[in-house]
């Protein structure tokens, strides 16, 4: 079973500041690049990007190859650099239309696995 | 903290910058009618898109009158008026949030500010205790701001933290005037963004100054041997909270004054970080250069 199973739970529910809670009693965890991933999705929920910045940056450098840890910095990088903004506004928003947890489109559709 | 969201006028066809102008006239006007001649001193941009937004989202009737301005007598204005909360909304969250700023001011400012602000405020009073009563949550709301604005200050807060209560307060203002339930989750959102944005550019903007005087900055720690390098980590920043703020954008129903507001926020945002990060610096930059033209020639 996935330690992280009821993190990502609460996570896709919306429940962040749970989701926080849980993740720091797991900080010792073997999967140092899921956890960062994790903590970067609670914070994008929160609304705190520079956590999340930061968070999703250790968690691609830890495992460079995995390609959700990857999408998820290169979207980062792309939307400080400020380029495509209205492009991205347009994908997230069809694929998340109806569901209304728009901020978590970005981790959300990322996460295809 | 005020006049950030504007729209870029170089890029709004006439017909559009003026509805923009009578809404801006038209809260004037609302605010004069509620709270007496001395509240329309409150009269903010950001608080005109309130009003646009608010208008839009609840499909209220627009009416526009032809008047003359009361500021300048010589000047004729188009007055637009709703049939909804739009307006009385506004211009409370105007008057009560400037009595707070101004507050805040007195608490925290050189001799001459704080007496001016001391006198803006005792003039405020009035029409703040009048808003307040009419609409208790918002008093509540800015109040509470207030309170963990100086509780994050005190603790050097980050970015993210020190962005927080502004934020929230934007976004708990924009729940106030949905339409409906599925609308309110997205404008607690977006709402959460523009107040992160607004709240950013002004930390960035004042960043020098506050330097100069030690005063808090979200942005002192991140300050680097070259302003322009410290801008460029100030404007990353602030493009990332706008492109989040745009996702939640697109999923609002909008129906009037969209291309206005389409406007503010796909070129209003982009240019007033443009001006207030990276313009201001240039144009020291032009002055150094002809001093050291007049110098050579010397």
């Amino acid at each position: 079973m996935d330690e992280f199973y009821q993190v990502k739970e609460l996570i896709s529910s919306g429940q962040y500041e749970e989701a926080e809670n849980l993740l720091m009693s797991l900080q010792l965890t073997e999967d140092q690049a899921q956890w960062n991933y994790l903590m970067a999705q609670v914070s994008m929920g929160k609304g705190w990007l520079e956590y999340a910045t930061q968070y999703g940056e250790k968690a691609y450098q830890a495992e460079p190859e995995n390609e959700t840890y990857k999408q998820f910095y290169e979207t980062v990088q792309k939307q400080r650099s400020g380029e495509k903004k209205k492009e991205d506004a347009n994908n997230a928003a069809e694929c998340c239309l109806g569901l209304c947890e728009c901020c978590v489109c970005l981790t959300d559709c990322n996460n295809n696995d | 903290m005020f006049g950030y969201l504007q729209p870029l006028k170089d890029e709004l066809r006439l017909k559009d910058f003026q509805l923009y102008k009578s809404v801006y006239c038209g809260l004037c006007r609302h605010l004069g009618k509620d709270y007496g001649i001395l509240s329309r001193m409150t009269l903010s941009y950001d608080c005109t898109v309130l009003a646009m937004l608010s208008m839009s989202l609840n499909h209220e009737k627009c009416s526009v009158t032809k008047g003359r301005c009361t500021c300048n007598p010589a000047k004729k204005c188009m007055f637009c008026d709703s049939d909804g909360e739009s307006f009385a909304l506004a211009g409370a969250v105007s008057v009560i949030m400037s009595y707070y700023k101004m507050k805040d001011t007195i608490q925290d400012s050189g001799f001459f500010k704080k007496t001016a602000a001391f006198f803006i405020k005792a003039v405020l009073h009035r029409n703040y205790k009048k808003a307040a009563k009419k609409y208790p949550k918002i008093d509540e709301l800015v109040s509470d701001m207030m309170k963990h604005q100086l509780e994050a200050e005190k603790n050097d807060a980050g970015v993210d933290v020190a962005a927080e209560p502004t934020a929230k307060l934007i976004s708990a203002l924009c729940k106030e005037f949905s339409p409906n339930e599925s609308q309110t989750r997205v404008l607690e959102v977006f709402g959460y963004f523009v107040g992160r944005w607004i709240y950013l550019i002004d930390a960035a903007d004042d960043l020098e100054k506050d330097m100069k005087h030690k005063n808090f900055n979200p942005f002192s720690t991140k300050v680097q041997e070259n302003i322009s390098d410290t801008m460029t980590y100030c404007n990353e920043v602030l493009n990332m909270t706008a492109s989040q703020l745009v996702l939640s954008y697109e999923l609002l129903e909008i129906d009037q004054y969209k291309e206005i507001l389409n406007n503010i926020i796909y070129a209003g945002i982009p240019s007033m970080q443009k001006k207030c990060l990276f313009d201001k610096y240039e144009k020291t930059k032009t002055t150094d250069y002809y001093e050291a033209l007049t110098q050579k020639t010397l």
